[in-house]
């Protein structure tokens, strides 16, 4: 990518920062993308791993994305990058405001996310019916976040909401995060209710046994 | 409507939608066509210009990613 137009015309933008690189994306590079979101008609996938942009540097990509932006975008990965609660609230008011209106995939792997972030964020997540694949695994949220992202229950004899729950979610990673035996068993009530109903694919790895065990009991969550 | 015949603040809009940082040509040949548009916009085209060097440089930072990344055998960015 050595002009503007390739920029401008790439499908896919791709950085893994290297450890003692000079050259790594900053936290200014990150806030400067943001704002180019509105002129990135072909982008599709935005994948950043492990930048050395600091604290605030996803905050500010995500304050930067106005209504529209990246347009196209279907896959947004972050891995290893702070995001902490700050960035979750920052990317839930771009989404709110109509940011990756395409979103399909999130992956917000390792990012320091905790409940505050993922409360912040769920609702806005609830509300985008095309998200199939949710990534949060190594991110200290637990039970009260997990509550968070699953939609409450209706009420009895109450039909169940037209939006606001994850209706094509087909995979949900939660792998090493700090959900407990209660938060699961609250997944597993909300399965059972007929939540997540598209949900295939459910990682669990490194939280209590007992949510393991209950994997195993669903025959519609064959991790 | 001939773009001569709006007002300034008209022209001055329409120049602003056209201001894309990665892509200012269209902006700057609006500025060119003709004296008023030229006096409309003067005042605008500073910021394109430095908003367009700035961009400009992350692609020229991405760029030098890519193609170290291809020197090490590894993938450092992808933009295709």
């Amino acid at each position: 990518m050595r002009s503007c137009k390739e920029l401008r015309e790439a499908k896919s933008v791709y950085w893994r920062g290297k450890r003692r690189d000079n050259n790594d994306l900053t936290a200014d590079d990150l806030a400067l993308l943001g704002t180019l979101g509105s002129v990135l008609p072909s982008l599709e996938s935005l994948s950043l791993y492990v930048t050395a942009a600091g604290p605030d540097g996803v905050q500010r990509l995500a304050v930067g994305l106005g209504a529209g932006a990246l347009l196209a975008v279907t896959k947004v990965d972050l891995y290893g990058m702070h995001v902490g609660d700050a960035g979750a609230s920052a990317l839930a008011a771009a989404l709110d405001r109509g940011a990756l209106p395409r979103l399909e995939s999130l992956g917000l792997n390792n990012t320091t996310i905790s409940d505050a972030g993922l409360v912040a964020l769920a609702p806005i997540l609830r509300r985008r019916p095309a998200l199939e694949e949710l990534y949060l695994w190594d991110t200290p949220f637990g039970d009260e976040g997990l509550a968070a992202l699953l939609a409450p229950p209706p009420p009895a004899g109450a039909q169940p909401p037209p939006t606001g729950v994850l209706t094509k979610l087909e995979l949900l990673s939660l792998n090493t995060t700090e959900v407990t035996d209660a938060g699961c068993a609250n997944l597993a009530a909300a399965l059972d209710s007929g939540l997540l109903p598209a949900l295939e694919e459910l990682a669990l790895v490194g939280i209590p046994p007992a949510c393991r065990q209950r994997r195993g009991e669903s025959r519609r969550v064959p991790v | 409507m001939a773009l001569s015949k709006l007002s300034g603040d008209e022209q001055g809009i329409v120049f602003v939608q056209l201001c894309n940082v990665l892509n200012p040509h269209l902006a700057v040949a609006l500025s060119s066509a003709s004296n008023e548009l030229r006096t409309a916009t003067q005042a605008l085209l500073p910021q394109l210009r430095t908003d367009h060097e700035v961009a400009a440089a992350l692609c020229l930072k991405l760029g030098i990613a890519e193609l170290q990344g291809a020197a090490r055998g590894e993938v450092g960015l992808l933009a295709r």
